[in-house]
C-alpha cells in the first residue's frame, strides 16, 4: 500500500522534472529565436531611421543650397556647412550601420550616398559659380550637371530603400510574431501537458486517495458493525454475566453476604447463609453483622471494622467465631472484599465453615498432646524400668549372696557327711544360684548402659581395638586365630560402650568358632550421616531365622553345655549401637561365619 | 610373733557377719572381732559409750554403707574428722560398687573401698587378703588405749 503511494508520488515527481527540462530547452531555443528576430527589427528600424535622417540632412541641404541660389542670403552658407558637417557624420554612421549587412543592402546604401554626394557636390559647384560669377552662372551650371535628374534619382533611391527597408522590418516583424506565438504555443503545450500530467496526477492520487478512503471506509464499516456485534453480545454476556453473578451469590454453596460498612447492617444475603444460619432473609436484613458473634467477639471486630475504614480498600481473611439462630458457636474463615452497594462502601463476605475443621484440628492436637504424654511416659517407664531392673539385680545381689554364699558353706564344710541325695540338692541350689547370679549381674550390666549422652566425646576407634585385641590375647593365641583390623576413624561415641561393644562382638566371633582357627575382620566404611563397621568371622554361622532373636535380652540359640552365656551380650550391644542412634544387624547362614554390622551416626 | 589384732565390724546383716567373721576365723592370725549392727552402735563403741564403755578402740575397722539409722559414710566422715580416731584404718567393706558410694567413701578418707564378692570363695579370699595386707603388711600406728 506504501510501496504503490511511494511509486506513485516519485513518477509523478520524475515526470513534472522532465517536463519542466523539456519546456526549459524548448523556450530557451525559441526565446533565442525570438532575441534575433528583435535584433533584426531593431537593425532594420535603426536603418530606416539612419536612412530618413541622411536623406532629410540631403534633401535640407538641397534645399539650402537653392535657397542661397536663389537669394545669396549669406546666412544660408553658415546653414549648410553645419548640414554638410551633420551629412558626412550621417552618411558615415549609416555606411557603418549596414557596412555589416549581407545582400544588397550596402551596395544600395552606398549608391544612396554616392547620389546625395554628388548632388552635393553639384550644388557646392553651383554655388561657387554664383559667388564667382553670379546666379545666372549658377543656374546653368545646375542645369548643365542635370542637378534636378540628381535629386530624383536620390529620392527614388531613398524611397526604394525606405520602402524595401520598411517591408523587411514588416517581414521580420511578421516573423518575430509568429516566432513569439509559436513560443507561446509551445510555452501553452508544455503547460497544457504538464496541467495534464498534473491533473492525471492528482486525478489518479486522487482515485488513489478516494480507493483507499473507500476501503477505510468499508473497513470502519465492519469494524463498525463488528463492534455493534461486540457491544450486543456483550450486552447479552453483561446481562447474562449478571445472572450468573448473581446465581454464584444465591447458589454459592458458601454462605455469602454484603453488609453496609457504616451501619454493619445485612444487605443482602445468599441462601447458604440462610440454611447454615438459621435465619429468614427478613430476619437477616433486620440484623448486623454484630448480632451474630459471641459477646467476646464483638471488641476485636469493631477493631477490624476501624481497621478498614482506616486503611482498608483490600480484601481481609481471618478467622472468627459466629453463632447460628439456635445458638450454636461455629467456626468460621472469613474473607471481605470491599465493593459499593447502593452507592455506599459494603463489604462482600464469603464465609467457609471450618468447625469440623477446628474440631479435627483440637482433636488432633488432643491426640498429639496425648502422644507426647505417652512418649513422656513411655521415656519415664523405660528410665524407670531401667532404674528398676539396676535396683531389683542391685538389691537381688544382698539375699542371692546370702544363698549362694551359705549354699557353697554348705557344700565345703559338710558335702559327704550328709547322704547322696543331699549332695544331689545341694549342687543344684548351688547351680541355680550361680545361675541366677550372672542373670542379675548381666542384667546390672544392661540397666546400666543409660540412655545419657553425659560419656560422649572423640575416640579413636584403633585404640580401643588395640586394647580389646590386648584383653582377648590370650584367647587368640589359644584359638591360633587371626584379627585383620583395617584402618579405622575416629567417632564420637562413649569409650567405655565402645569398647564393651567391640568385646561382645570379638568374644562372640572367638566363642562361636567352627573347626577351623577363628579369623576375624574388622573393616569400616563410611557413609554420609554414620560409619558402618563390619565385624566378619569364620565361625558356625548363624540361621536367618535368628537374626531378630539374638539381639533380644537372655534369648539363647545353644545350650548351656555347648556355649555358656546367659544371651545378654549381642542385647548389650544393640543397646549401646541404639544409644549411638545406629542400627545393628546380621548377615550370616549356617557354617558360612557371620557378619555383624552395626552403624554409629557422625551426629551425636 | 602372735599379735593379737582387735578389728571392729560394722554391718547390720547377720548372714554378712557370720560369713565375715567364718572368713577371718579361717586366718592364720587370731583375732578379736567386736561387731556393731548399725552406725550409732558403732561410733558408741569407738566413743566408749554406754553398754560400750569398756571396750577397746579397735586396730582396723570393717564398715558397710547400707546401715540402718546412720549409714556408712557418714559414720566415716565422723571417724575421719575426730582427732584421735581417723587414724584408725577404716575399710569399706560393702555390697555397693556405686560411683557414687565409691567417690564419697574416698573423699572422707576411707583407707580403701572393696565391694563384696558374691562368690563364697572370693570373698574368703578377699577377707583373707584383707588380713594379710592390713595387719601383716601394714603397719599401724600405736592406739591409745
Amino acid at each position: 500500500m506504501k510501496s504503490a503511494t511511494e511509486r506513485t508520488l516519485v513518477t509523478g515527481i520524475v515526470i513534472a522534472i522532465v517536463s519542466v527540462v523539456a519546456f526549459g530547452i524548448v523556450s530557451i531555443w525559441q526565446t533565442n529565436r525570438v532575441q534575433t528576430t528583435s535584433a533584426w527589427i531593431r537593425h532594420a528600424n535603426q536603418l530606416v531611421y539612419q536612412l530618413q535622417k541622411v536623406v532629410d540632412l540631403g534633401t535640407q541641404y538641397e534645399i539650402d543650397a537653392k535657397g542661397f541660389l536663389l537669394t545669396g542670403d549669406s546666412t544660408l552658407q553658415r546653414s549648410l556647412r553645419n548640414t554638410a558637417a551633420s551629412l558626412r557624420k550621417e552618411s558615415t554612421d549609416l555606411r557603418e550601420l549596414t557596412v555589416m549587412d549581407e545582400g544588397l543592402r550596402p551596395a544600395q546604401v552606398d549608391s544612396l550616398l554616392a547620389t546625395i554626394t554628388l548632388n552635393k557636390d553639384v550644388l557646392d559647384r553651383a554655388i561657387g559659380g554664383r559667388l564667382a560669377r553670379g546666379p545666372a552662372a549658377a543656374t546653368e551650371l545646375l542645369l548643365k550637371d542635370g542637378q534636378t535628374i540628381i535629386s530624383d534619382r536620390m529620392r527614388v533611391l531613398s524611397t526604394r530603400l525606405d520602402t524595401e527597408e520598411k517591408a523587411l522590418l514588416d517581414q521580420h516583424r511578421q516573423t518575430s510574431r509568429q516566432n513569439i506565438s509559436g513560443l507561446q504555443g509551445i510555452l501553452a503545450g508544455m503547460l497544457g501537458v504538464l496541467a495534464i500530467i498534473l491533473i492525471v496526477f492528482v486525478f489518479q492520487k486522487n482515485r488513489m486517495a478516494l480507493s483507499r478512503e473507500k476501503k477505510a471506509r468499508e473497513r470502519l464499516n465492519l469494524f463498525n458493525r463488528e463492534l455493534e456485534e461486540k457491544i450486543r453480545l456483550a450486552t447479552a454476556g453483561l446481562r447474562a454475566s449478571e445472572e450468573k453473578y448473581r446465581t454464584i451469590f444465591y447458589k454459592s454453596p458458601l454462605p455469602k453476604w454484603v453488609y453496609d460498612l457504616e451501619t454493619l447492617e445485612f444487605r443482602e444475603v445468599n441462601e447458604a447463609a440462610i440454611r447454615n444460619y438459621g435465619y429468614s432473609q427478613e430476619e437477616f436484613l433486620r440484623l448486623k453483622i454484630t448480632d451474630i458473634r459471641p459477646k467476646e467477639d464483638i471488641s476485636p471486630l469493631m477493631d477490624e471494622v476501624r481497621d478498614v475504614k482506616a486503611f482498608g480498600d483490600d480484601s481481609r481473611y481471618g478467622t472468627w467465631r459466629h453463632i447460628k439462630s439456635n445458638g450454636e458457636l461455629i467456626y468460621v474463615e472469613v474473607t471481605a472484599h470491599p465493593m459499593e452497594y447502593n452507592e455506599r462502601p459494603a463489604r462482600m463476605v464469603v464465609v467457609n465453615d471450618i468447625t469440623e475443621r477446628k474440631r479435627s484440628e483440637i482433636l488432633l492436637q488432643q491426640l498429639n498432646e496425648d502422644l507426647l504424654k505417652r512418649a513422656a511416659e513411655l521415656a519415664s517407664s523405660n528410665a524407670e524400668l531401667e532404674r528398676f531392673a539396676y535396683i531389683a539385680s542391685h538389691d537381688l545381689q544382698e539375699p542371692l549372696r546370702m544363698v549362694s554364699s551359705f549354699l557353697q558353706l554348705l557344700k565345703k564344710k559338710y558335702q559327704g557327711q550328709l547322704d547322696e541325695k543331699a549332695d544331689r540338692y545341694i549342687h543344684y541350689a548351688v547351680d541355680g544360684a550361680e545361675r541366677m547370679k550372672i542373670l542379675i549381674m548381666d542384667l546390672l550390666e544392661y540397666s546400666r548402659v543409660g540412655s545419657g549422652k553425659e560419656n560422649f566425646e572423640e575416640v579413636d576407634t584403633n585404640r580401643i581395638l588395640e586394647e580389646v585385641t590386648e584383653t582377648f590375647r590370650a584367647q587368640i593365641i589359644k584359638n591360633r586365630a587371626r584379627v585383620e583390623i583395617d584402618p579405622l576413624p575416629a567417632v564420637t561415641a562413649d569409650r567405655m560402650q565402645l569398647s564393651q561393644l567391640f568385646q561382645n562382638m570379638i568374644g562372640n566371633a572367638m566363642k562361636y568358632r567352627s573347626e577351623q582357627s577363628p579369623v576375624i575382620r574388622i573393616s569400616v566404611k563410611e557413609e554420609p550421616e554414620h560409619w558402618q563397621f563390619c565385624i566378619r568371622d569364620n565361625g558356625i554361622g548363624i540361621d536367618p531365622l535368628y537374626f531378630e532373636k539374638i539381639f533380644i535380652i537372655f534369648q539363647r540359640l545353644h545350650n548351656k553345655t555347648d556355649y555358656s552365656g546367659t544371651g545378654i551380650g549381642l542385647a548389650i550391644c544393640k543397646k549401646i549401637v541404639e544409644r549411638h542412634r545406629g542400627k545393628i544387624w546380621v548377615e550370616s547362614a549356617p557354617g558360612q561365619g557371620s557378619a555383624f554390622f552395626f552403624t554409629l551416626s557422625k551426629h551425636q | 610373733m602372735i599379735q593379737q589384732v582387735h578389728i571392729l565390724l560394722v554391718d547390720d546383716n547377720e548372714g554378712d557377719i557370720l560369713l565375715t567373721v567364718e572368713a577371718l576365723n579361717e586366718a592364720r592370725i587370731i583375732n578379736k572381732i567386736s561387731v556393731a549392727r548399725d552406725g550409732q552402735e558403732a561410733l558408741q563403741f569407738l566413743n566408749k559409750e554406754r553398754q560400750f564403755r569398756d571396750s577397746e578402740t579397735p586396730d582396723l575397722i570393717l564398715l558397710d554403707i547400707n546401715l540402718p539409722k546412720m549409714d556408712g559414710t557418714e559414720v566415716l566422715a565422723i571417724i575421719k574428722n575426730d582427732p584421735e580416731l581417723r587414724r584408725i584404718p577404716v575399710i569399706m567393706l560393702t555390697t555397693s560398687s556405686a560411683e557414687r558410694d565409691i567417690l564419697v567413701s574416698y573423699d572422707n578418707h576411707a583407707n580403701c573401698y572393696i565391694t563384696k564378692p558374691v562368690d563364697l570363695d572370693r570373698f574368703m579370699s578377699v577377707v583373707r587378703t584383707i588380713e594379710d595386707f592390713w595387719i601383716s603388711i601394714v603397719k599401724l600406728p600405736k592406739i591409745l588405749q
